[in-house]
């Protein structure tokens, strides 16, 4: 609720473990809302938010992230000033296996954790071909890599479920062929279930093997994507109806 | 995967480098230098301290305190009140003869800087837990505030020597015991820094909501942060207290506070390298103003040195707004690039 405005209401959605799975909806809909639900961004007023039989609704957000979901955002939110690396890095402190003791004394157990890191997040980075890019600094990259990197970020605190946010958003028609077999690579090869928001109906319908669609909090419609797409409720959503009395004479 | 004889033998050479470095701080360098400067000196190093412990919360963390001379004072006035207290009981303290000859008045001095850290850390912990939670700028009100009142219960303390400001305490820091105070939190600082913690810290300073969403504990990391950078600065206040002799309450206030803030913003805030060598120049810029007035033009400049900071504050927004070092950090690393840099020169070889 913001200020009595309920951004979403009676909403329910089951995303299956292994699948791509797509929300949209119009401008406004109130898709990114579901996704700070999700991830305790803002908690829920009321309802419930389960994860893999686990209540989760009124967990903080790293609490959520620790049992397994990531996300992006819609306007990227990288660490602007510290380098490709170190960003990834600090997305996997909390698996790194220590604490301040280890931190300040910097004793065996530290090297150790911090050559596995080091190893892992280099690995990491090549695998998304960011490699050669370590040590720059995040807000140097171009667009298309600093949205990649936030990708790559979030699967370093290894998630099983990732929220992406209008992943498309800015890029072009190359980059975005590029990111849809990113996003099947993921779920593929790391078992990571996808919840997306997107309006490039081409992605959506492209890699999306189900799809919700919401308008004014309420979900209006959820299938394959040509259900979806021939459902009139949802073509009403996106066009508008057409309203016989009124109509021009 | 790094072999234990490897790093024991980084461990080794480190700490060779910390030796080297104490004895350099602490004893060539006072030797080199005429003794009026020694004064200005020893005050910088002791800045290096406190401006540090800000660092960690205000650079790293992005979190902004403007109470870091009262956090310095609870150190300075609890380890001043400590080796008072116990000095001249158990051993030959008189108020300005004092040698640390022997391990047990070397022990007190230890306790007694400890326990002002650890009370200072205490304070900090308090004033930071119910306002971190919060995102914005609850912290440097909190802190302003929190400053204030300090500075306002010591005045009306009679215990504590009032509006006097305490007397008497055992003079015992000196160079030597500065500079391994020194070389302990540049340490623990740049340990910090470079491991999982202080990498959390600069999550939270870069963006919260991400850092949150990476399963960092924002308040956590903030309240950690708050905690040990007020603890450093009460260890900075110990010192200063030991090396005076006296604490005053006005030491405390926010003016205070905003000198160590401008140590971080002038040297860049979060590097450790840039802070430490703002703090030795803003530390010593007043000792250093004095000599000035033997010249007959400038004796009326000497005991401005508000107006030089608020002069050097506006030359650095328009001319660099990061801070002389920005996020710079001197390193191993640096210098072996710049020792190749310098070799590949045409003829640098030949000059060397």
């Amino acid at each position: 609720m913001f200020g009595g405005l309920a951004a979403v209401k009676d909403f329910d959605l089951a995303v299956p473990a292994g699948s791509i799975f797509g929300l949209i909806g119009p401008n406004g809909a109130g898709k990114t809302t579901v996704f700070n639900l999700i991830t305790g961004a803002n908690p829920a007023s009321s309802g419930r938010v389960v994860f893999g039989g686990h209540d989760i609704t009124t967990e903080p957000a790293y609490a959520i992230n620790r049992l397994g979901i990531a996300r992006t955002f819609q306007n990227v939110r990288l660490f602007k000033s510290i380098s490709v690396a170190d960003n990834v890095r600090t997305a996997a402190s909390w698996r790194a296996g220590y604490g301040w003791v280890s931190g300040v004394f910097q004793g065996m157990t530290h090297a150790r954790r911090e050559a596995d890191m080091d190893a892992a997040v280099m690995a990491l980075l090549d695998a998304f071909d960011l490699a050669d890019k370590a040590r720059e600094q995040a807000q140097s990259l171009p667009y298309g890599e600093q949205r990649r990197l936030e990708i790559v970020r979030a699967l370093a605190t290894r998630p099983r479920l990732l929220l992406l946010d209008e992943p498309a958003a800015g890029l072009n028609a190359t980059e975005t062929n590029e990111l849809m077999a990113l996003v099947h690579r993921i779920r593929d090869e790391r078992g990571v279930t996808i919840l997306l928001i997107e309006h490039d109906m081409r992605l959506v319908m492209g890699i999306c093997e189900c799809i919700a669609v919401l308008d004014h909090g309420v979900k209006i419609s959820e299938g394959c994507p040509s259900d979806v797409q021939g459902d009139p409720q949802v073509i009403a959503a996106y066009l508008g109806q057409q309203e016989p009395d009124h109509a021009p004479s | 995967m790094p072999s234990v004889a490897r790093v024991l033998k980084q461990k080794g050479l480190g700490l060779l480098g910390l030796v080297a470095a104490v004895v350099l701080l602490g004893v060539a360098l006072p030797r080199m230098l005429p003794p009026f400067h020694h004064e200005p000196l020893a005050l910088g190093l002791i800045y290096v301290v406190i401006a540090l412990g800000l660092n960690v919360v205000n650079g790293q963390a992005g979190q902004f305190s403007i109470g870091h001379a009262a956090f310095a004072g609870i150190g300075g006035y609890t380890a001043g009140a400590i080796t008072t207290a116990f000095g001249p009981r158990l051993y030959e303290w008189s108020d300005q003869t004092v040698s640390l000859s022997g391990l047990g008045p070397a022990a007190l001095l230890c306790a007694a800087l400890l326990a002002g850290g650890l009370t200072a850390a205490l304070s900090g912990f308090l004033v930071g837990m119910p306002t971190l939670r919060l995102r914005g700028d609850y912290l440097a009100i909190a802190t302003l505030g929190f400053g204030e009142i300090v500075r306002v219960v010591i005045t009306n303390t009679p215990a504590l020597g009032g509006a006097l400001g305490m007397h008497g305490i055992a003079r015992v820091a000196s160079f030597p015991v500065i500079a391994i105070a020194v070389v302990l939190v540049l340490l623990l600082c740049r340990n910090v820094a470079t491991s999982v913690p202080g990498r959390c810290l600069v999550a939270v300073r870069e963006d919260e909501i991400a850092a949150e969403s990476l399963g960092i504990s924002t308040t956590r990391a903030k309240v950690s942060a708050m905690t040990l950078s007020a603890g450093i600065a009460g260890l900075g206040g110990g010192l200063l207290a030991h090396h005076l002799g006296t604490y005053n309450p006005v030491d405390c206030s926010w003016i205070k506070s905003v000198e160590f803030v401008l140590m971080v913003v002038l040297g860049g805030s979060g590097s450790i390298t840039g802070t430490t060598v703002a703090a030795v120049f803003l530390g010593m810029l007043p000792g250093e103003m004095l000599m000035l007035s033997q010249f007959p033009l400038l004796t009326k400049i000497t005991g401005n040195k508000m107006v030089i900071y608020a002069l050097l504050l506006i030359v650095l927004m328009l001319v660099r707004r990061q801070g002389i070092a920005g996020k710079w950090e001197l390193s191993l690393e640096w210098l072996r690039g710049l020792g190749r840099k310098l070799a590949a020169l045409p003829g640098g070889g030949a000059r060397g």
